[in-house]
């Protein structure tokens, strides 16, 4: 397992070069000058012009500033954005934000998914199983921000239910609305998954010698059913949670959430390249480790599985 | 043919040979070609309702691209300020925007970059994925390396952001361009970072046909390599991928949408329904003339909804199996 981990972990290391590589070309890339961007409409002359280019590391060529700002990353480094706050203080006050809107987020798509789901795959097509088949599909056929809006309009406007918008001070109350939002998408194919998963396995060997003995529905459901079908759905939730955090800019924007989706996209509209680069790099690395995270807890899972 | 041989009160129970030839009953026509696994899953997908509903949609859309004319009689381009938010009247179903243009005109002619984006972007994806896909599959040893690591790598960048990113630059770069630039765009920028899915799946999928016997069988009556790969392992390995992509054509609708929405996607000068939907988030906010909002986001849902039955019927189709359960 230690072996598995620690190869497991060398595979990242190409993945977040090549990541990172790729964003600071597309960056590096976008025509305009960086130095314009950061000192807006006044004229500069040509001895600041080339002191700021110096500290951005703009006058060396473009594979040594990737090098610097690999190595400076390593030690959380972001360098600073337009405002001389440096980049690694603005992502650790939005990245807890983000974090907790997709905790939430993933945990009402794993009650609700995994809840519905099960009831869904245990009556396979009964009329239950059908109508969440459609509710599914017209909540994965609207987008995100339609949704967004709707619900703001329905349950923060017109009824009161919620916060309109969240804001700088933000609560977990707050953040409630945002995460259903963000939550539905994923929720229709966690419900889909589960219930694909518990058809399965309803018709497995292993459950008619289960049913066979005579053991009573309830213990084949929970002993024999669940705990099989739950393997692929665990691993997918924890896939999501990576996807989820880079997935809320759309949801963020629609409820003014103040995390890094927010602050990425207003850092690309600015042409603030440092922040770019920094964020996705964050969120690369988010990914690679929870696609780790649910490696591992596969073979917890289901002890057929062995990493040598 | 020998005399048949009855015993007494046997005649009663069975048919003499005459009148049974058991030959004919028993017989294998050999020369008769069994049917593809194409030809059976279109027999099953006739059966299917979700396919028939899923048809109906999708003829439905593809006669409003091609003759928006016979829907509405407006100009989706034509606003004037003075009927800005006027209620709905006649051949004007369902009135007009802030800009004072026709809601219902703007929602026909904006189906045409939507799909446009929907079904270019899946189309490279498709050939992409399964080009890469097979070839690591297939050949495995460093090039199948090279591959599984570069779609590692684009799987790791989040798909909106990058896109984000990509667009922004070539917004810099090319700012004035016309209708097909601008899908153009939006498609590259999609395609760019959504293959690695595809490739992944055509890749497992081709790991699992190339190990069967029937690949080994055409190897030793001497088919090469590259006609193994082309004829018998490629389309054995389709199946999968054809299923993801009909659904992912619905999902790159709602991503050109979602980018749109944010201002990346097509140019406010192309009428599309993600403009249409960003154009309508004031509306929303303040919670009136909602049609300039629902009038669009409905016929974007109704679309996505019939490509993504599409893929769940050829689904089912292709793998009866799951479907019987």
């Amino acid at each position: 397992m230690a072996w598995y981990i620690a190869r497991r972990l060398l595979l990242m290391i190409p993945v977040i070069l090549g990541a990172t590589f790729i964003i600071y070309a597309l960056v590096f890339l976008r025509p305009g000058d960086p130095v314009l961007n950061l000192v807006g409409d006044k004229p500069i002359g040509p001895d600041v012009k080339a002191a700021i280019e110096a500290e951005y590391n703009l006058d060396k060529p473009f594979l040594v500033q990737w090098l610097l700002f690999l190595k400076d990353a390593l030690t959380f480094n972001f360098g600073i954005n337009f405002s001389g706050e440096p980049v690694a203080a603005e992502i650790a006050r939005a990245f807890p934000v983000t974090a907790t809107l997709a905790v939430m987020a993933l945990a009402i798509e794993a009650v609700l998914g995994i809840g519905l789901g099960v009831v869904a795959g245990l009556r396979r097509n009964g009329w239950f199983d059908s109508s969440m088949l459609l509710v599914t599909l017209v909540m994965l056929a609207i987008p995100i921000f339609v949704v967004g809006f709707v619900f703001q309009l329905v349950f923060g406007v017109k009824l009161g239910w919620a916060d309109v918008t969240v804001g700088g001070d933000w609560t977990i109350g707050s953040l409630l609305l945002p995460a259903i939002v963000l939550a539905i998408v994923d929720l229709a194919y966690t419900l889909r998954l589960t219930r694909t998963s518990v058809a399965e396995n309803l018709l497995a060997d292993h459950v008619r010698t289960a049913r066979a003995k005579g053991l009573p529905n309830r213990l084949v459901v929970r002993n024999h059913v669940l705990r099989n079908s739950l393997v692929p759905v665990v691993t997918y939730l924890g896939v999501n949670l990576g996807t989820l955090m880079a997935g809320a800019v759309v949801t963020e924007g629609i409820f003014n959430v103040p995390g890094i989706g927010n602050l990425a996209f207003d850092a690309i509209s600015r042409g603030e390249n440092t922040t770019v680069v920094s964020v996705v790099t964050v969120m690369v690395l988010v990914y690679a480790l929870m696609s780790l995270v649910v490696d591992l807890l596969y073979a917890l899972l289901d002890p057929r599985i062995r990493y040598a | 043919m020998p005399e048949s041989v009855t015993r007494p009160g046997q005649a009663r129970f069975v048919a003499s040979l005459e009148e049974t030839p058991l030959q004919a009953v028993d017989a294998v026509a050999s020369d008769v070609v069994p049917e593809s696994q194409w030809k059976e899953a279109w027999k099953r997908l006739r059966r299917s309702v979700l396919f028939w509903i899923s048809a109906v949609i999708i003829l439905g859309l593809a006669i409003v691209i091609a003759f928006p004319g016979l829907f509405t009689s407006a100009d989706p381009n034509y606003a004037e300020l003075s009927r800005s938010f006027e209620p709905p009247s006649d051949g004007h179903p369902f009135g007009f925007t802030r800009q004072g243009a026709d809601v219902w005109a703007r929602t026909v002619y904006g189906a045409r970059a939507s799909v446009a984006v929907g079904v270019l972007t899946t189309l490279v994806v498709v050939v992409l994925g399964i080009v890469s896909g097979a070839v690591a599959g297939f050949f495995g040893g460093w090039v199948d390396s090279l591959i599984s690591r570069l779609a590692d790598i684009f799987l790791a960048i989040p798909l909106l952001l990058a896109c984000i990113v990509v667009i922004s630059v070539i917004n810099n770069a090319w700012p004035k361009r016309g209708f097909w630039g601008s899908i153009l765009v939006v498609v590259l920028a999609l395609s760019l970072f959504a293959w690695p899915q595809i490739t992944r799946q055509m890749r497992g999928a081709v790991l699992e046909i190339k190990s069967l016997e029937f690949i080994d069988a055409a190897s030793a009556i001497g088919a090469t390599r590259m006609r193994n790969l082309v004829r018998h392992v490629v389309p054995n390995a389709l199946a999968p991928v054809i299923v993801t992509a009909t659904i992912s054509l619905g999902v790159f609708i709602v991503a050109e949408a979602t980018l749109s929405f944010l201002g990346l996607g097509l140019p406010s000068g192309v009428v599309s329904w993600g403009n249409d939907l960003s154009d309508a988030q004031n509306e929303v906010r303040s919670g009136q003339h909602l049609s300039v909002m629902w009038v669009p986001a409905t016929a974007l849902a109704l679309t996505v909804l019939g490509f993504i039955l599409l893929g769940e019927a050829v689904r089912e189709a292709l793998d009866p199996k799951a479907s019987r359960r």
